[in-house]
This record gives structure tokens, sequence and C-alpha cells, in this order.
């Protein structure tokens, strides 16, 4: 099944991008192919210049840890941990267990400091995308992919999490977002349309 | 990520669900227990029969009046028998027993007993400990000496205190003064479990030298002589314990002699045959706990399809997720190996004191060893199947589930 075709996107260094679109057509899909979380039957996923798309598992594998940070609809933080462990779990997979102060002090930076000890269960939806954002942020990626990271959040706190996407641009962050909200869209640099697999200019 | 990181992965997993994995390790447990049960039955029964057949230093031929089919009639053991067999060198000591049992009176207590007839070294022979007093000596033999021995236990019966020397105790017409308090083999293991067991009938709770035992009563039957054979001795000694019986000119038709070799080869064939049979039960229960785990370990790769998706975003390759899943089993099945050992170990301890000791039980250090490393091996096995299958799941195909 055909899902995404005949799509050529470029995001450049420090670019704020939205795509926006219907639930279905296939934007996550993209989103998830260049986060190489999905592999694209046919085509390439290129960063700087060079495919990344057919890597071994292993190199993918430390791509999506030490390039990408991901940020999803609805957190993806694991129930187990605490947020600061959360936070700390890429860390582990990079083999930089001795950076967790860094995980401490992201939290803090974030607003989070006497939070760092709950599990997601008790904490909103705002600190737990928050979370999200610093366990995202931990292994200073180069970009940073939004599944509607607003879409389970009202609409003040979803403008909070922008407020700190935005701050997070102003400081060189490469950001692409998926979303159906044009608030959400108007605040980014560039927006892109997409229906039934394609862009639409 | 390195494997201690796995492991504290994998405890915080099966901690966060305590009783899943708990379930998980339940066959591993049982099956585990059950073994290591069943040796210590199977190897307690074994020490039972090889202490009546020997001792550390001695095999014990057993000497017994048989049915003459010739002469239709059957002798009775007489305290002359006895010396038959002195001339044998390699016979380290001769004496009789009898299965009778006595009145044993006291002012304060009046019970039956049934006793042990002794010699100075069979406290040793025996593995009985002197807890306070004096051991019997050769002068108490000769001579006779309206001495004895009690346990402990005996003593708290009778004398409602530990330490009775000096006191006297009435054993059927005669009176005899305590020398010394035992303490038995059997009874140290046990501790006071026993203490109140008055229907014991350990006839090492009453010793008294051989001598005086056979003046207790005129006429006293023996219903057995026991030959404490050098166990060091190379020679045939049942062929010359029977020419030394015809020597005194009686005839072997009227004696039975149980031969402990015999006994002891026949004990390693049936222990031999039935550790097979145990080895093929461990087996299969091992299995079955394994699939069991391996159950839950699918089960749990199943409903942990999103938490997979989520470390593969944040990094982790396939190998991470399968050492994740295979030390998530292994540490399940060595904390059920363990909790399975200390389980098992327990209850063989108990299964004595439970049946009033008609089972005794020994633990074999070898069967704890095995079992474990099984469930290590068991955890390993079973749960890479279903690790190889969690490892190889699309990330984005995981993250898709809800």
């Amino acid at each position: 099944m055909q899902i995404v075709r005949g799509v050529d996107l470029v995001l450049e260094k420090g670019e704020f991008a939205a795509i926006m679109g219907p639930s279905g057509s296939g934007k996550s899909t993209l989103l998830y192919m260049m986060g190489l979380l999905d592999q694209p039957t046919t085509g390439k996923v290129l960063s700087n210049g060079k495919d990344i798309s057919n890597l071994p598992d292993r190199e993918m594998a430390m791509f999506r840890n030490k390039m990408m940070g991901f940020i999803f609809q609805s957190y993806r933080l694991l129930p187990q941990y605490t947020a600061l462990d959360n936070v700390i779990l890429p860390l582990a997979y990079a083999g930089e267990m001795h950076r967790k102060e860094d995980a401490k002090k992201l939290l803090e930076k974030i607003g989070l400091g006497k939070r760092i000890k709950n599990r997601p269960s008790e904490l909103s939806g705002g600190e737990c995308q928050r979370v999200a954002i610093c366990r995202a942020l931990i292994n200073r990626p180069t970009v940073l992919l939004g599944d509607e990271p607003t879409g389970a959040l009202d609409t003040k706190t979803g403008e909070e999490i922008m407020d700190i996407l935005l701050d997070l641009h102003r400081d060189g962050m490469t950001i692409l977002l998926v979303t159906h909200d044009p608030r959400i869209a108007k605040r980014t640099q560039r927006v892109l349309h997409f229906a039934d697999g394609k862009l639409q200019g | 990520m390195n494997i201690s990181e796995s492991f504290s992965i994998s405890f915080v997993n099966l901690k966060s669900n305590k009783v899943r994995a708990f379930l998980s390790m339940l066959g591993i447990i049982i099956g585990i227990a059950a073994v290591i049960i069943v040796v210590a039955i199977t190897n307690g029964a074994k020490e039972e029969v090889l202490q009546s057949i020997g001792t550390e230093d001695s095999f014990i031929y057993v000497v017994n009046a048989k049915y003459n089919e010739k002469t239709n009639r059957q002798i009775e053991l007489k305290t002359d028998d006895l010396e038959m067999f002195k001339g044998l060198l390699f016979i380290k000591s001769v004496l009789p027993k009898i299965y009778k049992t006595f009145e044993v009176r006291t002012p304060k207590k009046h019970l039956k007993r049934s006793i042990a007839m002794i010699n100075p070294s069979y406290l040793k022979t025996h593995r009985i400990t002197l807890l306070s007093g004096r051991n019997i000596n050769e002068f108490d033999v000769t001579q006779r000496s309206r001495v004895c021995l009690i346990s402990k236990k005996l003593a708290r019966l009778l004398f409602e205190t530990a330490t009775p020397v000096g006191q006297t105790v009435s054993l059927g017409q005669a009176a005899l003064n305590v020398v010394g308090v035992v303490e038995p083999f059997s009874n140290q293991a046990m501790g006071e479990a026993l203490m109140e067991d008055e229907e014991s009938m350990d006839p090492n709770d009453l010793l008294v030298p051989y001598t005086t035992a056979l003046r207790l009563e005129s006429d006293l039957r023996i219903d057995e002589i026991s030959l404490y054979v050098d166990k060091n001795y190379s020679g045939n000694a049942l062929q010359q314990i029977q020419s030394s019986i015809e020597k005194n000119s009686k005839t072997m038709d009227d004696f039975s002699i149980q031969d402990p070799k015999e006994i002891l080869a026949q004990i390693e064939k049936q222990t031999a045959l039935f550790t097979t049979f145990l080895g093929a039960i461990a087996s299969i229960s091992l299995l079955v706990g394994g699939v069991g785990i391996m159950n839950v370990m699918l089960t749990s790769v199943a409903e942990r399809t999103r938490e997979i998706g989520i470390r593969k975003a944040l990094g982790a390759s396939q190998k991470d997720i399968l050492y994740q899943f295979v030390i998530e089993a292994c540490v399940i099945c060595t904390l059920g190996g363990v909790i399975g050992i200390f389980l098992g170990v327990v209850v063989s301890y108990l299964i004595p004191w439970m049946t009033n000791h008609k089972i005794s039980t020994s633990i074999v250090g070898n069967s704890l060893a095995v079992s474990f490393l099984f469930s290590l091996v068991v955890g390993i096995v079973f749960g890479i199947f279903p690790a190889l299958k969690g490892s190889k799941l699309s990330p984005a195909e995981a993250l898709r589930v809800e």
C-alpha cells in the first residue's frame, strides 16, 4: 500500500517547519520515515547529503539516538520510570550515563525541578510533554521531530508547549512538526500542506 | 548500553509487574523445589540404610537365628554365641541386639523403651555425642557395672532436667546409675523439635553396657548379633564368619548372615535407577516451567510493543531489545531458582519433623547446583524466542499500537 509518494522535502538547518493535512493523509508516515522509524519502499532519506535510509540496524539506532529527538501526541513516556529516568533513557542507549546531572538540569530548566521523582501517571499532560521534550533534547540532537505534540493538550497548554519549541528554535534548533491545528502551524516559519500522500506546494 | 544497565532495566520492568513476574516464576519454583525435595528424600532413605549396615570405619554383618529346615526347629541366640566371633581379628566389636522393650521408671515417670547394648566404642562408631558425664569403659563391661547413658531427650522426659548424671533409673528389676548424657546424631539436626515424643523407639535413647544388659533378665533372648567388621579388611569376611560358626560345632543351617556389601550394591543400583527416573521427571517439570516463562515473555512482548517502539525511537538497537528480554527471562528464572532452592531446602528440613521421623531427608549439594544452572539455561533458551520476536518489530509499527 502506498501511503506517501512523490514527495521531495528539504529541511534546512535551523528551520522551524510544520506539515499540515487531514488525518490519514500520510503526514505522520513522512515524519517517521525522516526520523528513520519507518523504511521507505523506494526513495531516500538524506542527511547532509548522505543516504541514511539503508544503514545497518545498529547505525540507524545510533542516528535516532544522537541526531533525532522525537515528541509524540501521547507523550510516549515509559510508565514504570520516573520523569528523571525517562529523560536518562537515551543516555543509557548512548552509553553516556555519566551525564545524568544534565537530565536533572534540563528538567529544572523546563520548570519540572520538583517533579523529577514522579511517574508519568502522577503528572499532567503538559508536564508529561515537557518531560518528553527534555528526553528528546538530552542527547543534543540536530533535528526535533514532533508528531502532533499539542494534539492531546488543551489550547492554553498547547500554546505553552509551542512557546518552549519557539525558544528552542531561537537557540538554533531545527524543528519539524506534523499538525492539523492551523493555530499551531501559523506560529512556525514554513507550512507544508499535505493531502493524499502528496505535498500540495 | 552495557550489561549493568540492561539488568537495571529488567529489574525496573519486573518490579512494575510483580504479580506477573511471580506467576511466571511459579513453574520454575515448584519444579526446582520438587527436585530438591525428592532427591533429599531418596538420599535420606539411602543414608538410613547405610547407617544400619555400617559405621564410618566398619561394616555391620548381622547374624540371626534362622528356621532350620532339616531339623524343623529354630535355635535361640544365647550369650555364649557372642564368644564364637571373638577370635576373628578383623572384627572390631561384637554386640548383641534385642528388640523387646523394658519398663523404664523414675520417681516421676514411667515408660517403655527399647535399649541399645553397647561397648565403649559404640558412641564413636554411631556418631553419638557425649554431652555431660562420662562414657562407659572396659571396666564397666567386664564388671557388668549397673550404669547407663541416656539421651538428653529421654533425660528431660524422665527427670525433667538435662543433667541427670548421678541419678538412678530403674530398668526392669535393676537400678542403673546414669553416668552420662548423650545426643544421638539423628536428633542433633532436629534440635528440640522432638522433645515431647514419648512414643519414640530409638534404642539410642538408653544405652547400657551389653554385659549388664544381658543380665537384666534371666535367660534373655538375643534377637541378633552385630559384627563390626573393619572396613579396610580385604579378605572374605563372610566366609570367615561362616567357618568360625562351623568350627564351634554349629551348623550354618541355624544361622543367617546379612552381608552389608550385598545390600550396599543393591542400594547403589536402586539409587542409580531412581536418579535416572527423577532426572526425567525433573527435566519435564522444568520444561513445563520454561514454557510458562516463554508464554509470559511472549505476552509481555505483545503487551509491550509500544515500549519497544519507544525504546527504538530513543536509540535502542535490535540487540539492545534482544538483551533486555533475554536478561529479563534470566532474572525471572534465576530468582525463581533461588526461591525454589530455598523452598526445597526448607521443606526437606521440615519433612522428617512433620512425619515424626518416619521419612528422613538428606539434602544433596549437587542437586542445588544443578537445578540452579538448569533454571538459568531454561531462562536463556525460553527467553530467546520471544526476545527475537520483540527485537524485530519495526519502530513505526510498534509506536502505532495504542
